[in-house]
C-alpha cells in the first residue's frame, strides 16, 4: 500500500487564501491530508477534543446537541447539514467520551468547499435558535433508537460500572429529561469553548490532490488540540449491573486495558479483540455455537487515551453456559497460543485490520481517532503493512500476547446483564 | 439485500485512474479478465462471476445455486473449510446469487492474495457435493430463506422481481424455499456446477492493491474453469409482465406493512440509464423529504421508512419505491411519486433543481463504490450485462449531460405505470 501524505506547508499558495483570513487566521491544530486514487469521494472530518458531558458539571448529551446545532443552523450561510445533502454527500456527527466527530462524505471534487464551509462553521459558531430545535428533535430520535439497540445499552451499562468518575461513565445520547435539561445558553458556552480551530484536528481523505483542501483548512497544522484528554478513573472494583432489554437478552464485560501510549501492549489487545471476538469466525463465537445457538458475540478493544477498553457483547442469550464458554475463552488466551494457531490467528487479524481501512470514511475515521487520542503515527492506516501499527503487529510473539492477556484480564471486569422486558412493558414508539 | 439492490457508482475526477488498466478481448474458452487497481488501496480483490444464476436452476429446485455456491466455500481445502482456510491465510470469500449470475469475491492482505487465490482454484477444481456437505449447504440456505421472509422489503422486491422477470426462473427467490430446498440432491448440486461453473460467459475483475499476485491468482482461477458453455437458461412459458398497474398482496410475519412500487427502467448501458438515474434520485429524495430527523443518521436501507433503488443487477432493470408502514402511512410514498412525476411532465426543472437532483444522483452512485468490493462488482456487472468494460467511466460525465427534456420524457416513459406489492403482517402477529 502506498500512502501519499501531504504535509508540505504551501507558503505561496496560503498567501492567497482569503477565506482562511476570514477564519480570524485561524487553522486547525493537525492536519492531516491523505491522496489517493480510489473512486473519487473524499471524507472531510473535524474532529474536537471534549468530554461528551461538557466541561463542568456532567450534562449528559451536550456534546452531540451542540454540535448538530451548528450543522443545522444558518449560521455563515445555508447549514452544513444543508450544504454536504446539497452537494451529493452525508453528513454524520458522532460525540465520544472524550471527542467530537464531524463527517462529511461528498464527492471529491466539493471536498475543498465542504472543508472550507465546516470550519468556517464551527470555529466560529453562529448557533440559531431553529438549528437548536432541530438538532433537538435529532437527537431525541437518536436516542431512542439507541436506547432500543441492545449493544448501545450494555455499553452504558458498562462503562457506568467500569469508570468512577469522568466522562466515560456517560452515555453519549440523553434521555429525554436529559435532553430537556439542555438550553441553549449552555450550548453555546460549549460551541465556543470546544469548537475552538486549535482545539480541532482535520483530515481529508479520498481526495487526489491535498493542495486545494490544505488551502481551505488555513494551511498544515502538526500540534496538539488545545484541551487536554479528557481523564475518567476506573472503578478499583467494577460491580455487577442488571438492566431491562426491549430486544432479547444479553450480556458483556469490560476490561480496562493499556492506554494508548503503550501501544505494543494496545496493539496485543487489538490482536486478542481479533482472535477471540470476531462474530463469525473468533473463538468465542465457535465456541457459543455448541452452547447458545442463538447468541451473537461482538467486541473490540478501544484504544483510548487511559485506559483502553476490551469490550465483550453477547445478545441473544445471557445463560450460565454462555458466560461460561466466554470466560474460558478468556482464559485460555492468557497462555501462549502454538505456533501454528498464532501465525494464522496473526495473518487473520492483520487482513482485518486492512480490510477496515477501504473507503475514504475509514481511512478518516482511522487516522482522526488516533489523532485525537494523541498518537496519530500510531494509525493503523498511517503507513499501512510499513507503519507504525502492523509492524509491531509483526513484533508480537505468543509469550507477549500472553502476558498482556494476563496483566489486563485477570482483573475483575464490570459485568452487564440485560433482561428481556414482558411485553406489555416493553415502551411503544421506541424507533421511528 | 443489498446485494440484490445494489446501485452503481464511480467518478469523475479520478475517473483516468479508474480506467480499466486492462480489459484483455478474451479468447474463446478462457473468461474475460478485468483489472481496475489502486495504488492507494489496502487489500487486493478478486470478484469471479459465473453463469451460474437463478435463471439455471429448474423451477422445481429453487435455491439450488445458492445451495451450489455455500457448498463450494465449505468445500475442504487442506484439512478445513474454503472459507476457513482462506481467513488463515489472511484473506476472505463471499458469494452473492442474482438472477443472472452468481459471482465470488476474494479478498486478502496484498501479498496473501495468491495464496487465498490458490485455496479457491483448488476448491473450485475439486468441490465437495457429497451427501453431507450438499445436507449441510441446504441447511445455510434454508436459514436465509427464513431469515428472508421476515423482511418486509426483501419480499416485497421479491414480489415484484418474480414478475418483471417472469419470462425466465431469474425471478426466483434468492434462497429458494423450504420445499424446493428440501428437493435438492447431491446430484443435482454437482449437476449444477458441471453445466455452469464454466468459462464461456465468466468474469474476472481484478480489484485494489496491484500486486504481482493478483495476476497470478487471476491465470489460477481461470485455469480451472472448463471451457464449454453454460447450460441454457431455464424458460418459464410466462411472458414478462410489465408494470401495468397491478397489485400484489401476501402476507408475512413483518411487524408492519410494506409498500414496494415497481417500475420497468432502462439496463446499463441505454441512453435513458443516467436520465432515469437522475429520477430515481429525485423520487427518493422527495418520498424522503417529509421525514422527520434525525439530522444525520445514516439508516440502512431496511432501516429507512421510505426509499428508491435502481435495481440494475438485473436485464431488464427496474426501479422500486418502497415505504415501511412502521414509519407511517405508507400511501403517502405513493402520492409523492405521482406528485413528482405529474410535476416533471408538467413542467421541466429549473437548471437550479437539475443541478442539484445530479449531484445528489452523482454522489448516491459514488456511495455504492466505496469498497473494493463494490467497485470490481459494478464493472463486472455493466461488462456482463453489455454496456462495457468502461461503462464506470462514463456513467457520471453522462448524468452531468442529462438535459431537462430527457428527464421529462424518462418520466413519461418509465414512471406512469407501476406494480405495487403489499406485504401485510400475519394475522395475530404482536
Amino acid at each position: 500500500m502506498i500512502h501519499r501524505s501531504v504535509v508540505a506547508v504551501l507558503a505561496s499558495v496560503l498567501a492567497a487564501v482569503p477565506l482562511a483570513a476570514g477564519a480570524a487566521g485561524a487553522h486547525p491544530a493537525r492536519t492531516i491530508v491523505q491522496t489517493g486514487d480510489g473512486p473519487p469521494l473524499a471524507a472531510v472530518e473535524l474532529w474536537f477534543r471534549a468530554p461528551s458531558v461538557g466541561f463542568g458539571e456532567p450534562l449528559v448529551g451536550i456534546a452531540q446537541l451542540a454540535a448538530e446545532s451548528v450543522a443545522a443552523s444558518v449560521g455563515h450561510g445555508e447549514p452544513l447539514a444543508a450544504l454536504v445533502q446539497d452537494s451529493g454527500g452525508r453528513l454524520q456527527i458522532t460525540t465520544f467520551a472524550d471527542s467530537v466527530q464531524v463527517t462529511a462524505v461528498v464527492p471529491a471534487a466539493s471536498a475543498a468547499r465542504i472543508a472550507r464551509a465546516a470550519l468556517d462553521d464551527y470555529t466560529r459558531p453562529a448557533l440559531t435558535q431553529d438549528g437548536y430545535k432541530r438538532a433537538r428533535e435529532s437527537v431525541a430520535v437518536e436516542a431512542a433508537e439507541a436506547q432500543a439497540d441492545p449493544d448501545a445499552q450494555l455499553r452504558f451499562q458498562l462503562f457506568g460500572s467500569l469508570f468512577a468518575d469522568g466522562p466515560d461513565r456517560y452515555t453519549a445520547l440523553p434521555t429525554v429529561k436529559q435532553l430537556g435539561a439542555l438550553p441553549y445558553s449552555e450550548i453555546v458556552a460549549f460551541a465556543k469553548r470546544a469548537f475552538r480551530a486549535e482545539n480541532a484536528i482535520a483530515v481529508v481523505t479520498g481526495v487526489s490532490e491535498g493542495a486545494p483542501v490544505l488551502r481551505a483548512l488555513g494551511g498544515t497544522g502538526v500540534g496538539e488540540p488545545a484541551e487536554a484528554p479528557a481523564a475518567s478513573a476506573t472503578s478499583p472494583a467494577p460491580h455487577s449491573v442488571d438492566g431491562d432489554s426491549v430486544a432479547g437478552p444479553a450480556f458483556g464485560l469490560a476490561f480496562a486495558g493499556p492506554p494508548i501510549a503503550d501501544q505494543r501492549a494496545a496493539t496485543a489487545m487489538d490482536f486478542l479483540a481479533d482472535y477471540l471476538l470476531d462474530a463469525k469466525l473468533g473463538t468465542v463465537a465457535a465456541a457459543l455455537r455448541g452452547v447458545a445457538p442463538g447468541a451473537n458475540v461482538s467486541g473490540q478493544f478501544i484504544t483510548l487515551h487511559d485506559p483502553g477498553i476490551l469490550l465483550v457483547e453477547v445478545v441473544g442469550d445471557s445463560s450460565s453456559a454462555a458466560r461460561e464458554t466466554v470466560e474460558q475463552a478468556l482464559r485460555s488466551v492468557q497462555q501462549p497460543l502454538d505456533a501454528e494457531t498464532f501465525a494464522a490467528a496473526r495473518r487473520q487479524y492483520v487482513y482485518h485490520v486492512l480490510h477496515d481501512l477501504q473507503s475514504a470514511q475509514a481511512q478518516a475515521d482511522n487516522l482522526g481517532w488516533y489523532a485525537v487520542e494523541g498518537s496519530p503515527s500510531y494509525a493503523p492506516f498511517n503507513g499501512g503493512e510499513q507503519g507504525e501499527y502492523l509492524t509491531l503487529a509483526g513484533s508480537l510473539t505468543p509469550e507477549y500476547v500472553a502476558n498482556v492477556a494476563r496483566t489486563y484480564l485477570k482483573a475483575a471486569p464490570a459485568i452487564a446483564t440485560l433482561t428481556p422486558q414482558p411485553a406489555a412493558q416493553a415502551p411503544k414508539g421506541a424507533a421511528r | 439485500m443489498r446485494t440484490l439492490l445494489r446501485v452503481l457508482a464511480v467518478g469523475f475526477a479520478g475517473l483516468a485512474a479508474m480506467l480499466p488498466a486492462f480489459a484483455a478481448a478474451a479468447p474463446a474458452g478462457v473468461p474475460r479478465v478485468i483489472e481496475v487497481v489502486s495504488t492507494s488501496a489496502p487489500v487486493t480483490g478478486m470478484q469471479l462471476f459465473v453463469p451460474a444464476g437463478l435463471d439455471r436452476q429448474p423451477r422445481n429446485r429453487s435455491g439450488l445455486a445458492a445451495v451450489v455456491a455455500q457448498a463450494l466455500v465449505q468445500t475442504p481445502v487442506d484439512g478445513t473449510s474454503l472459507t476457513l482456510a482462506i481467513a488463515r491465510a489472511g484473506g476472505s470469500v463471499t458469494y452473492t446469487v442474482d438472477g443472472q449470475e452468481t459471482h465470488f469475491y476474494l479478498e486478502a492482505t496484498p501479498s496473501r492474495f495468491a495464496e487465498v487465490a490458490s485455496l479457491f482454484a483448488r476448491a473450485l477444481a475439486r468441490p465437495d457435493f457429497g451427501p453431507a456437505a450438499v445436507k449441510n449447504a441446504a441447511a445455510f440456505v434454508m436459514q436465509r430463506a427464513s431469515e428472508a421472509s421476515g423482511d418486509g422489503l426483501s419480499v416485497g422486491a421479491a414480489m415484484f422481481r418474480s414478475i418483471y422477470l417472469a419470462k425466465t426462473n431469474a425471478g426466483l427467490p434468492t434462497w429458494g424455499s423450504a420445499a424446493t430446498i428440501a428437493q435438492i440432491a447431491p446430484v443435482d448440486a454437482a449437476d449444477f456446477f458441471r453445466e455452469n461453473y464454466v468459462a464461456r460467459g465468466s468474469i474476472i475483475v481484478g480489484a485494489g492493491a496491484a500486486v504481482p499476485g493478483l495476476s497470478e491468482g487471476e491465470r489460477a482461477v481461470a485455469a480451472v474453469l472448463p471451457d464449454r458453455h453454460a447450460a441454457e437458461i431455464v424458460a418459464s412459458g410466462q411472458l414478462p409482465v410489465k408494470a401495468r398497474s397491478r397489485e400484489l398482496v401476501t402476507h408475512r410475519d413483518v411487524p408492519a406493512a410494506w409498500i414496494v412500487l415497481g417500475y420497468d427502467a432502462p439496463a446499463p448501458g441505454s441512453p435513458d440509464f443516467a436520465p432515469v438515474l437522475v429520477l430515481e434520485s429525485l423520487i427518493g429524495q422527495a418520498v424522503g423529504r417529509g421525514l422527520a430527523p434525525p439530522l444525520v443518521s445514516t439508516p440502512t436501507d431496511a432501516e429507512m421508512p421510505v426509499g428508491s433503488l435502481y435495481l440494475f443487477d438485473t436485464v431488464p432493470s427496474a426501479v422500486i419505491v418502497y415505504a415501511n408502514g412502521a414509519g407511517g402511512d405508507p400511501t403517502l410514498a405513493v402520492r409523492t411519486v405521482a406528485t413528482v412525476i405529474d410535476t416533471l411532465v408538467a413542467a421541466p426543472l429549473t437548471q437550479a433543481e437539475l443541478a442539484l437532483a445530479k449531484a445528489q444522483a452523482t454522489g448516491n452512485m459514488l456511495f455504492e463504490e466505496a469498497t473494493i468490493a463494490d467497485r470490481s462488482w459494478l464493472t463486472g456487472n455493466f461488462a456482463r450485462e453489455g454496456a462495457g468494460d468502461d461503462y464506470p467511466a462514463r456513467v457520471l460525465p453522462a448524468i452531468a449531460a442529462v438535459t431537462p427534456a430527457q428527464l421529462r420524457s424518462a418520466a413519461k416513459r418509465y414512471f406512469t405505470h407501476y406494480t405495487t406489492s403489499i406485504v401485510l403482517p400475519r394475522e395475530g402477529h404482536p
